[in-house]
């Protein structure tokens, strides 16, 4: 594919809350290129809406410690001074957020709320111009205009979400990320919003990070994929490397596998990984996966982090893998 | 059965909110200072008799007045009857401990068992109930007790009830908002469709579920009622004439206030600093009592 | 929305009357005989029966209440015992001074409570946040009529800057205004600080963030405007408890309006002064409580909607949409 848009370079996030350290997320390398649609794959806990945020600079001041670069289409966003900071969020990258029932504002009407994006990067622009502005964008998340004089709770989720979408897309990002934008709706709608970003992307050409635990979304509409595990990756690749099922794989993107139904193969039961993601401030040592793997032996719970395999575009992080296998 | 093992649990697991509660209290200073504080104004006002007998707080010895604070055997100098400040003021403790636990305990009690009738039996109880404090509630809190305290006469049974009966309406109101919450719960609906009686009810899953917003109310008011009882004290409607206590020394300071200074400073700050190191208990009980009120960033 | 204010504003009389009847069974539970205590030391039996007939007090006590309320209706509100005038004559004209007292210090609080609170929530943690609630705590705690006495003896005794009492020029209002503010302000900003932060945790406040707006505007537009929905219930209720605080503070300096004059009342055991005065304040609350509803109102429009019915809402919508 084409340039690098992002960047994320040996990424570390720490959070310090009543002297306990929690590391939540551990030496994260990820890139999207230009136009292209990276899927973030993890349960939740494994740190990928705090990778989100420090990319769109939004993380807490409070007792946050952060090691590592991200670099925005050339510009290094780690430690740019807030003035400047303002100018790409919203304009150059946004974000969706997960709960569209929190994240908007009560008090103000949809419509306004979707004209700021465009008022904040466009301060000279006609009162005219943005109401036309907003009226192409309602269009597009297809909502239609007359409803922009309302306030957030006469919408349902799913039309809430779409002013989410609305708002994200305002100022015509280059870079959308989308944080588990379907989790808080209804599976019906969740198909239709999906529907609709997909098609939005295309038109837009933004790239995409999308968030998510459903690898059945993954499937529909991502190129690249990074699993994310108790802060770390330790899975990425295409699309092809992760779900091509006779190569190898991490043993926990096995087992997201086998939790998930299948309709074309016909099996007796689902198989759960056994045991829940650690407490980002109760890491084990060794491979953070080891206390919940199938295929653990001792070497596993041993030493640091595993060591990562690389073959061309898929890279996984297990002891138990080995490169000329992949 | 079933339903009283599911209550053992519940109760555990109260027993360990409030030992986490403390927990989280122990590691703050100001928390730790407040409880120390109020724990000395209790032991104070326990044993008052031990520290200075009573008969030195209300002697008027005609020889002895206005002695200026730091004058041997009056620590805090006389007042103008000659009567010893420093024994007024550690009586005037147990006076206003006194006033202040026995008024807001009643309160509390009352007005919890009232909004646990509102909550769980509704209809129109809750109505009746909850139009008499719409009412009541009009007057300011300040006018009614004078009022009963007027009506009542001076005494310190007649200033307790005035206290109860004023802070009975916003408790009420309090308890009942948080009561009706619970009477939602699953596990209190369940408990009616089995048949339980309101009684039941009330004792098994209100009051546990009720404790904490029972304790913040609880230690708000009695600081609030010490204050309002000085002030009764002050204006002549709380306590009968001799009996310590220090709205009515800050009264009876007035008309030396020029020239003797002191009479009106010490009561004062004594009353200041007993409100302020409750009040401060009381923030300290809620922060550790309901994390999420004090909240991270 | 209207409807339902006309609604609140009809069931005032029935609440005043309500509370009068309250307030007069209260104060006849006082064994002490009124007309015994408009007697001078020396009477005589046809002086009492004559001083009884005069104020109605030898009628029986329901017919007695029914008697004032008639008079309520015609504005006179009885006459009083103590002074033996009309009781409006010697109330009314008090009002306004109570209402400036508690109108000023309820704005001043306001304009200072708020910008402090919210700056407390913002730099929550911070030296400036610690100290503020320190202080804040410590004022707290004081007794509003005891600060008084001290401002007293400090300003007007030993400094002899500003007049101890009476109202005699703006200088008279300087330290009831400050004495009165100092407590509930120290209250009233701690309670802003905590209802500003929980909005500034809200996720709308990082969407407002994520849009690149400016910090300034996240907090003072985004957040705060969320935040006024408490905020107008704090300053309402402080409102109304001031109304019984004014009490002590008119008492203080010898200021006169209501309040002086129901503790007057109160120590004469002056009925028909205690009812009228107690109405009047209980008006205020009930006043300050229905201008709370409206403003909740303008400012929330789920409220809004949830007074309208649906074609009103559809209504509004294009109006409003209209305009935009």
């Amino acid at each position: 594919m084409g340039e690098k848009l992002l960047e994320i370079k040996d990424y570390s996030v720490r959070f310090t809350t009543d002297k306990v350290i929690s590391r939540a997320v551990s030496h994260v390398n990820l890139s999207v290129d230009k136009g292209e649609v990276l899927g973030l794959v993890g349960e939740t806990g494994a740190g990928k809406t705090t990778t989100a945020l420090s990319v769109m600079g939004l993380l807490p001041k409070y007792a946050v410690e952060t090691e590592g670069k991200i670099i925005f289409d050339g510009q290094e966003l780690t430690g740019m001074k807030e003035r400047q900071y303002r100018n790409i969020r919203g304009k150059r990258i946004s974000m969706i957020f997960q709960d569209p029932m929190t994240s908007l504002n009560p008090v103000f009407r949809v419509g306004d709320q979707i004209a700021d994006v465009i008022k904040i990067h466009n301060p000279k622009i006609s009162q005219t111009e943005v109401n036309k502005r907003v009226d192409d964008i309602m269009r597009m998340v297809g909502i239609a205009k007359e409803r922009k004089s309302e306030y957030p709770h006469q919408f349902s989720g799913g039309m809430k979400q779409r002013v989410m979408i609305a708002i994200a897309i305002a100022g015509n990002p280059d870079l959308l990320i989308a944080d588990e934008p379907t989790t808080a709706l209804d599976v019906t709608i969740q198909a239709q919003v999906i529907k609709m970003m997909r098609s939005l992307q295309k038109e837009l050409g933004s790239s995409v990070i999308l968030i998510t635990h459903d690898l059945g979304i993954v499937a529909n509409f991502c190129d690249k994929v990074a699993i994310m595990y108790a802060g770390e990756i330790v899975e990425s690749g295409t699309l092809e490397d992760i779900f091509d099922k006779s190569r190898e794989h991490h043993p926990y993107t096995e087992g997201l596998f086998a939790s998930l139904p299948n309709i074309t193969e016909r099996t007796e039961r689902l198989t759960p990984i056994k045991g829940l993601t650690p407490h980002p401030s109760e890491l084990p040592a060794g491979c953070k996966f080891h206390p919940r793997c199938p295929k653990c032996s001792e070497i596993c719970s041993q030493g640091d982090t595993p060591p990562q395999k690389q073959k061309e575009t898929h890279m996984v992080q297990c002891h138990q893998i080995h490169e000329e296998e992949m | 059965m079933a339903n009283t093992g599911k209550d053992g649990r519940k109760r555990m697991k109260k027993r360990g909110q409030m030992a986490e509660a403390w927990a989280r209290m122990k590691t703050q200073p100001i928390a730790v200072v407040s409880l120390a504080v109020v724990a000395v104004l209790v032991l104070v006002a326990i044993f008052a008799d031990l520290i200075v007998p009573y008969s030195k707080a209300i002697t008027q010895v005609a020889s002895d007045k206005l002695l200026p604070p730091g004058t041997a055997g009056h620590i805090l100098g006389t007042d103008g009857f000659g009567r010893d400040m420093f024994a007024r003021i550690i009586h005037g403790t147990r006076t206003a401990l006194e006033i202040g636990l026995i008024s807001a305990g009643a309160s509390i009690v009352i007005s919890t068992f009232l909004a646990c009738l509102c909550a769980t039996v509704g209809g129109w109880v809750d109505n009746l109930i909850m139009r008499f404090i719409d009412v009541v509630s009009c007057i300011p809190s300040l006018v009614m007790a004078l009022a009963i305290c007027a009506a009542l006469g001076n005494g310190i049974p007649q200033l307790v009830f005035a206290l109860f009966f004023t802070g009975l309406p916003m408790h009420t109101k309090m308890v009942r908002s948080v009561a009706l919450g619970v009477a939602k719960m699953e596990y209190v609906e369940s408990a009616v469709a089995l048949g339980a009686k309101p009684g039941y009810i009330m004792m098994r899953h209100m009051i546990p579920n009720l404790a904490s917003v029972i304790i913040i109310n609880g230690t708000a008011q009695v600081s609030m009622n010490i204050m309002m009882g000085a002030t009764l004290g002050f204006v002549g409607l709380g306590v009968k004439a001799p009996t310590p206590e220090w709205g009515t020394m800050l009264a009876d300071g007035l008309s030396y206030m020029l020239r003797n200074q002191y009479m009106v400073l010490v009561p004062g700050l004594v009353l200041a600093l007993a409100a302020l190191f409750i009040n401060s208990l009381g923030d300290s009980l809620r922060d550790a009592l309901d994390p999420q009120l004090k909240g991270r960033a | 929305m209207a409807k339902y204010i006309i609604k609140r504003i009809l069931m005032v009389p029935v609440l005043l009357l309500l509370i009068a009847m309250f307030v007069f069974f209260l104060l006849n539970l006082s064994e002490a005989d009124p007309v015994l205590m408009m007697m001078p030391a020396e009477y005589s039996q046809e002086d009492y029966d004559e001083m009884a007939e005069r104020f109605g007090l030898d009628k029986p006590k329901p017919v007695q209440f029914v008697n004032w309320v008639k008079s309520a209706v015609t504005g006179e509100f009885g006459t009083s015992y103590k002074s033996k005038a009309a009781v409006s004559d010697e109330v009314l004209y008090r009002i306004p001074v109570s209402l400036k007292l508690a109108g000023v210090t309820t704005l001043l609080m306001i304009l200072i409570g708020v910008p402090m609170g919210v700056m407390c929530a913002v730099k929550q943690y911070s030296v400036y946040d610690n100290i503020v609630n320190i202080a804040a705590k410590f004022m707290g705690s004081i007794p509003g009529f005891w600060l008084g006495l001290m401002l007293i003896l400090v300003f007007s005794v030993n400094l002899h800057w500003l007049p101890s009492f009476g109202m005699k020029s703006w200088k008279s209002w300087i330290l009831p205004v400050f004495t009165f503010l100092l407590p509930y302000l120290a209250n009233y900003l701690r309670q802003v600080r905590s209802a500003m932060l929980d909005c500034i945790r809200q996720d709308y406040v990082r969407t407002s963030r994520s849009k690149g707006q400016k910090e300034s505007v996240v907090i003072f537009r985004d957040a705060l405007k969320n935040a006024l929905l408490p905020i107008i219930t704090l300053t309402g209720g402080t409102f109304a408890s001031m109304i019984g605080g004014a009490v002590m503070i008119e008492q203080v300096f010898a200021f006169p309006g209501i309040g002086y004059k129901v503790l007057e009342g109160i120590n004469n055991r002056d009925m028909p002064v205690i009812l009228a005065c107690t109405i009047i304040l209980a008006l205020f609350t009930i006043g300050a409580q229905l201008i709370i509803d409206i403003l909740y109102a303008v400012v929330d429009p789920r409220i809004r909607s949830s007074f309208a019915g649906k074609k009103k809402v559809k209504k509004e919508i294009s109006t409003a949409g209209g305009t935009n």
